[in-house]
């Protein structure tokens, strides 16, 4: 009785997912109200969960609850500790959700809701969640070892370099692009400015409490960190009407971009006790706060969405970023379907905290599905704007022009009907004194989810707190991103410099912390710097840039899988790595292919160079913008080498594991996996 | 006291057992919430810690000189993600 009661609660999940995606696909007479896409999703996520991970886990993996884990045998109470499985999911969730599950569902609206929906539910389903688990899974039946480690010991020596040369190159690119947006958020924004600086002082006084008075109490610390951080936003208000205030925190975007590398520089170098670790519990904080309110303002206020299923900007024209829905909308939304980033955190701390090989699954899975949940929010919140809006703050002033009447001209003209006065009045009720040219994603997001927010509390009258507390919210944990990164940047470099300078690599020595601090902040910064004179918004090369740059690591990742599971036999479930591998690896070479040589100027970094080349010569660009010029030229050319070197190596690595497969399958090669030997474990299975 | 709980319970019929198992539940709830939100904030690292090291029979670190090599290892690594 209780197995039919089962069975039947299952199918009605099963059938309550299939209309929530029916609806989505087909439903086109009304605006969808968006609880079609959490229906869509939540049940999709329970359905995958309970059946293809649990298949997963039986049949591919052969998750065994006997065996003790790395986190038993080696347990030191310091790395190697046995974690309780909820407490782990959230060190995992917090961990992998970065800003990139909200951005890049953000951008990819311009495609429509439809595409970017479907990617992030199914992406996650069959790709993203599979390749966090199976990871995790591998990372710990082989000590925690790092995805470059395995890479080097399961498919050729060279494979580990590959994978840390990657990792640092993909690193800079991530930090450049989450800098860009910061800075798109905060330009000629004085509220925005002041609630981000007053954030530092914050993170400061939380570090010297945690050092000297309080050590360790990190809950006291956070909860006068976050009572400061809203009072921060409140105040805001003050300084924006304030003239001399107001005019003392208005920064144009490149002395925003100076100041970002100068705080980037300074949060690498400092001790961390006293910013980046107080910045980070500040963060996490804000973040999940802020997740679990978008979920619920969304349930209560049950938004329509705006925007169309499918916008005539699938054939690549679109504004916010060029490039057709294949590859581009797979590659723009990298986090929260499928981020190779992920990767290396799956095989980092986690692994070394799980006590049970069954507590696996919920982790790796389970956690990726949960940010992949963020992304469909986030496309709620930028789809519940009407498109004319949305157009209007994401499209560079380069495409739709510097005022509003223009930007409405030109956006009306696609079909997306815009009056200039609803975006001056639409800036004017959030607190800002434009919302035109505000490319990267960030804002529009604020805006939707400002909206959301004030349709739950406050209403019009709380909407432009709304507005800068998410705006915050965005900013405060991509800047943890940033400075996190930086650091672990600098190690980085200190570790491949040490081995041509050896006391480069000494970690405590204050000259090669300066340098190498230097170095990972002046790769970064170039490419933000890049981005900021970019007249088309920056956004439109540097977003797809970090999106096959991630998802080539996630190529690596799911490459490394398939060998693994080819040395263990288990060939008749070899599509369940193989099958995303293959998707991702058609999608990131199509898409370096496109950015590299496609001939239209927007989208081909080598086109670009030369329409720019062409203008100089025909005497078409001003003399005082020749220099400038000349720049662009050159940062196009270099961004094409990027992308060219970034595939390059990942082919690289897959020729090797072809080789390896190949020898595998003819019997040449023996099948050695390099998994630390079974121990029975001393636990009951459980917790 | 307990005298009264037969009148309380047939004044109340059912009602009583019921309030005392929500607040019971709540009770519960409010315990693991907190429980939960120490342990994933890092509040209950250093407890965590002498725990282990009591099991070891070893000589644990001070509070300051823990939490200071607990952020050093931590922030060697990639622990946030894009």
């Amino acid at each position: 009785m209780k197995r039919v009661v089962k069975i039947l609660i299952w199918v009605a999940i099963s059938a309550l997912g299939a209309a929530g995606l029916a609806a989505i696909a087909f439903e086109r007479r009304e605006p969808l109200n968006a609880v079609w896409l959490v229906v869509a999703a939540v049940c999709t996520y329970a359905v995958a969960y309970r059946f293809y991970s649990a298949f997963i886990a039986a049949k591919v993996l052969a998750v065994d609850g006997t065996r003790a884990t790395p986190a038993e045998r080696l347990e030191d109470g310091k790395d190697f500790v046995p974690t309780n499985r909820w407490v782990l999911i959230g060190h995992h969730f917090a961990a992998i959700a970065g800003p990139g599950p909200l951005v890049g569902p953000t951008l990819a609206a311009q495609f429509g809701y439809l595409p970017g929906t479907l990617w992030l539910i199914l992406g996650a389903a069959l790709g993203g969640c599979v390749q966090d688990f199976t990871t995790l899974f591998f990372s710990m039946r082989r000590n925690g070892k790092s995805l470059g480690q395995m890479a080097r010991e399961e498919v050729g020596k060279r494979g580990g370099m590959l994978a840390l040369i990657a990792v640092l190159a993909i690193m800079i690119i991530l930090l450049a692009a989450v800098a860009l947006i910061v800075v798109k958020a905060l330009k000629d924004s004085p509220w925005g400015t002041f609630t981000l600086a007053m954030t530092i002082p914050i993170a400061i006084l939380m570090g010297v409490y945690l050092r000297f008075f309080r050590p360790g109490r990190v809950l006291e610390a956070s909860f006068i960190g976050v009572a400061l951080v809203v009072f921060a936003v409140v105040a805001g208000q003050w300084v924006n009407v304030s003239p001399s205030w107001s005019q003392a925190f208005t920064f144009s975007g490149p002395t925003l971009a100076i100041a970002i590398i100068a705080y980037g520089f300074a949060a690498s170098a400092l001790p961390v006790w006293l910013l980046l670790a107080p910045r980070d519990y500040l963060s996490a904080f804000i973040k999940i706060g802020a997740i679990l309110a978008l979920a619920a303002g969304i349930l209560f206020v049950r938004p329509a969405l705006q925007m169309p299923p499918l916008t005539r900007f699938i054939d690549g024209t679109g504004p916010v970023f060029a490039g057709k829905i294949f590859p581009f909308c797979f590659i723009t939304i990298a986090c929260g379907a499928i981020s190779g980033f992920h990767a290396l955190i799956s095989s980092g701390t986690t692994p070394k905290m799980i006590t049970s090989e069954l507590h696996a699954r919920a982790v790796g899975y389970g956690a990726m599905a949960m940010e992949s949940f963020v992304g469909v929010m986030a496309m709620i919140a930028a789809c519940a704007l009407t498109p004319g809006v949305y157009f209007a703050i994401n499209s560079p002033a380069g495409i739709v022009g510097k005022t509003a009447e223009a930007a409405a001209s030109t956006i009306s003209s696609w079909g997306f009907p815009l009056d200039p006065a609803t975006i001056n009045a639409l800036a004017q009720r959030v607190g800002e004194r434009t919302l035109l040219d505000r490319t990267g994603g960030a804002p529009s997001l604020a805006v939707g989810m400002a909206q959301i927010f004030s349709g739950t509390i406050g209403g019009d009258r709380l909407l432009s707190i709304w507005y800068h507390f998410a705006i915050m919210f965005e900013a405060l944990f991509i800047l943890t991103v940033l400075d996190a990164g930086t650091r672990v940047g600098r190690f980085m470099v200190q570790e491949l410099g040490g081995k041509i300078w050896k006391p480069l690599g000494r970690r405590g020595w204050l000259p090669g912390i300066l340098i190498s601090s230097a170095m990972i902040c002046g790769a970064w910064g170039y490419f933000l710097w890049q981005g900021v004179q970019d007249p088309l918004g920056g956004i439109n090369s540097i977003w797809p840039l970090f999106g096959i740059s991630n998802q080539l690591l996630a190529s690596v990742a799911l490459v490394v899988g398939t060998t693994i599971l080819l040395k263990m036999g288990k060939l008749r479930w070899i599509w369940v790595t193989a099958g995303p591998m293959v998707m991702l690896v058609a999608v990131t070479m199509t898409a370096s292919y496109q950015k590299i040589f496609d001939p239209s100027p927007r989208l081909g970094f080598l086109a670009q160079a030369r329409a720019l080349s062409a203008q100089i010569v025909a005497g078409k660009i001003p003399p005082d913008r020749i220099a400038q010029t000349h720049r662009l030229i050159v940062n196009n050319r270099l961004d094409a080498v990027v992308t060219a070197v970034l595939a390059a190596m990942v082919l690289a690595l897959l020729f090797e594991a072809v080789f390896v497969w190949t020898g595998l399958l003819s019997g040449s090669k023996k099948a050695q996996t390099h998994e630390a030997p079974y121990i029975a474990t001393r636990w009951v299975a459980g917790d | 006291m307990r005298n009264q709980t037969p009148v309380l319970k047939s004044s109340s019929l059912s009602l009583a057992p019921t309030l005392t198992h929500f607040f019971s539940a709540l009770t519960r709830a409010s315990h693991f919430a907190w429980w939960y939100l120490r342990q994933i904030s890092g509040d209950a690292a250093y407890e965590n810690y002498l725990r282990h090291q009591r099991d070891i029979a070893a000589a644990p670190l001070n509070p300051t000189q823990f939490y200071q090599e607990s952020l050093k290892r931590k922030y060697v690594t990639i622990n946030r993600c894009c």
